[in-house]
């Protein structure tokens, strides 16, 4: 068990140099100020969702925050039961100090938050709710960077009718498409927006094969959030957009930018909670309404153009530029509709 | 609704529906010929998904789309066989044995994937160049049916090809006849002096390079790359298919067409933005087999030694 009186004793002395000391005095073989995070794929590292959570506790650890030492663990995807099971078994094992779930497992948190007080659950994304103080919620909205996409997309776009191919119509996926078509709107009013949902996390086939039925109904950006699949992009000569990450590497002429879920500020949020529980007369304040963060917290933003930023008008660019620097300073808000959005 | 009849949009959805047939097509009649031998394989889920992942990997360390393609088919065709192995050889009870597979392919590739995955960073995952669309000289210069139908991937073409090949090999030649026969009373072959088991290894080896072939269009034609999970259950839907085509190479393409066509249609309509509730017909292709099976249970070709372990006495 993680000797919580120990801290509460060292108060935040045991953060930072005095660590060893502490370490030492305490006879342990591990740092105090290690922080053990046992992170629960939603799918696993070849999602774009999951991997970007790994490059971030990867960031944030190697800054040593507070003086900690983040490291983590992956686990395999697992859902029902079964995920209660191993969630079980993580907190049981007294290894971890932090369980992030990266998908809704809130029904098996439930059962769990109470059994195990000194552990922090944090669950990311849609789906979940609060079930006690020692469970934390975060979402990673990327609708602003969206936004900049569907402005982007309509100043390309030739036929005035952008796509976006989704997987399931869930909350952080509408509201990105709605911001999607209120950017593409902002720059071309008459735009319009053809809107597929797949029905599966990954199924590259149907993602492929919407595409191509949106090309025939005249999309000629389309942004893809069912996978990395630019096969139809290629193979029509039309532009995509990537969903989370940098994809342009996987299909250099097509690519010509997407959303960037950067979890870097979320990461430090639950370090920053953490601390505060674990510090003298800390405890733990799970919260009921999501936190996010977005492009002005540096929890989001679009990727680079690379080698296609030629064939972006100029005045284009500085009109993103623009929105985003108004986005970042508060003067341009983003709406955050969360509706299953209408296909045009 | 208009909007959906526009040559262009039509064009589009037929061209889709025939590419989204080309896999299930290959792996139906694969396991048609594999069933008509007595065998019930439920294993093609998993015999698809592991050829589709041998065909990405072989593809991307040989940088060959042959060898890709190559690999595939023997991978779907070991999978096979070691069905027959378990089945044949052992009698093991052939639904465990075929889910089993099912379980182990979708383990192993998860596993083999995430290890290769390691060495490549995020939102950077290899590709595989897709093979081309075959224009067929002339044809494709159709109007609207020429680019429907002769613009398509060589796979699909063969898959085509395959169901008339079938339906000749099982109605009009000896080894057909003997094979029919091997599923509806293999004793009598046995008593003739054939070999039953042989005739099963084989067949279950020509139902493997049918899954190594649709595991491989997935990847190296359809789409350009490996992902976990990717056959999603097209390989299941060949087994409904096969009992909605009353084990008839015929019937059976034509249940692919109708599976195939409810699933580009449904794709289009969203496509175009028709407001109509995309998970009806989603469901559609379900609904329309539970039907068929309903209507031909009467009078049913399933072979009557479906499923059940030859023994000699």
């Amino acid at each position: 068990m993680y000797p919580a009186n120990l801290l509460n004793k060292t108060k935040a002395a045991v953060f930072g140099a005095a660590a060893s000391v502490t370490m030492l005095a305490g006879g342990m073989v591990m740092a105090q100020s290690d922080v053990n995070i046992a992170l629960m794929y939603s799918v696993g590292p070849e999602s774009g969702w999951d991997k970007v959570v790994e490059e971030a506790l990867d960031r944030v650890g190697a800054d040593n925050k507070h003086g900690l030492n983040v490291s983590y663990d992956s686990k395999d995807a697992v859902y029902g039961e079964e995920a209660e099971t191993v969630m079980n078994l993580l907190a049981k094992s007294g290894k971890y100090d932090i369980i992030i779930s990266a998908t809704a497992h809130s029904d098996q948190i439930k059962n769990l938050q109470g059994k195990y007080p000194d552990t922090m659950f944090v669950s990311l994304g849609s789906g979940n709710y609060n079930t006690g103080p020692n469970h934390y919620l975060l979402y990673g909205r990327v609708h602003e960077a969206a936004y900049l996409l569907g402005m982007l997309g309509a100043g390309m776009s030739e036929t005035g009718v952008l796509g976006a191919v989704g997987s399931f119509p869930a909350d952080d996926i509408n509201d990105q498409l709605n911001a999607y078509k209120a950017g593409a709107q902002a720059v071309n009013p008459d735009a319009k927006v053809k809107i597929s949902f797949i029905e599966s996390w990954y199924d590259p086939q149907l993602a492929i094969e919407a595409t191509y039925a949106q090309n025939a109904a005249g999309a000629d950006v389309v942004y893809q959030l069912a996978g990395e699949v630019y096969e139809a992009c290629r193979d029509r000569g039309i532009l995509c957009f990537g969903l989370f990450q940098d994809t342009n590497s996987m299909a250099p002429d097509v690519v010509l930018s997407g959303t960037e879920l950067i979890w870097d500020p979320a990461v430090e949020w639950v370090l920053d909670e953490w601390v505060k529980a674990k510090s003298d007369g800390g405890s733990f304040n799970g919260n009921t309404e999501p936190v996010w963060f977005g492009l002005a917290d540096g929890g989001s933003d679009i990727s680079p153009y690379h080698d296609l930023a030629d064939k972006v008008p100029a005045d284009l660019k500085d009109q993103i530029e623009q929105a985003k620097a108004d986005i970042i300073a508060g003067t341009l808000e983003v709406p955050l509709v969360l509706d299953v959005p209408a296909s045009d | 609704m208009s909007d959906l009849f526009q040559q262009t949009i039509l064009v589009s959805m037929f061209a889709a529906m025939l590419r989204i047939a080309a896999p299930l097509m290959l792996a139906s009649i694969g396991e048609l010929v594999v069933q008509r031998s007595g065998i019930w394989f439920l294993g093609v889920e998993g015999s698809m998904l592991m050829s589709a992942f041998a065909a990405y990997t072989a593809a991307l360390s040989s940088g060959s789309m042959y060898v890709g393609l190559l690999a595939a088919v023997l991978t779907g065709i070991a999978v096979h066989l070691s069905m027959a192995i378990a089945a044949v050889t052992f009698k093991i009870n052939q639904f465990v044995t075929g889910l089993g597979i099912n379980l182990l392919a979708s383990g192993l590739t998860l596993f083999l994937y995430r290890e290769s995955l390691k060495s490549y960073g995020s939102g950077n995952i290899p590709t595989v160049d897709p093979f081309e669309t075959v224009a067929i000289p002339g044809l494709s210069r159709i109007p609207v049916l020429g680019e429907i139908l002769f613009d398509q991937h060589l796979f699909t073409y063969f898959a085509f090809l395959m169901v008339f090949v079938a339906w000749y090999f099982l109605y009009r030649t000896r080894y057909g006849l003997e094979l029919r026969s091997l599923g509806e009373n293999p004793k009598a072959l046995d008593t003739k002096g054939l070999s039953v088991s042989r005739r099963q290894y084989a067949a279950l080896a020509f139902g493997g390079f049918m899954a190594g072939l649709a595991g491989a269009v997935l990847v190296l034609a359809l789409t350009d790359r490996f992902v976990p999970g990717m056959t999603g259950g097209r390989g299941w839907l060949a087994i409904v298919i096969i009992i909605a085509g009353n084990w008839k190479p015929v019937p059976i393409m034509l249940a692919v067409l109708v599976f195939a066509f409810l699933e580009a249609f449904q794709l289009q309509a969203q496509g175009v933005g028709l407001q109509i509730p995309y998970q009806l017909l989603l469901a559609l292709p379900y609904i329309v087999a539970i039907i068929a099976m309903m209507g031909i249970r009467v009078r049913s070709e399933q072979p009557a030694h479906l499923g059940v372990p030859y023994h000699r006495e």
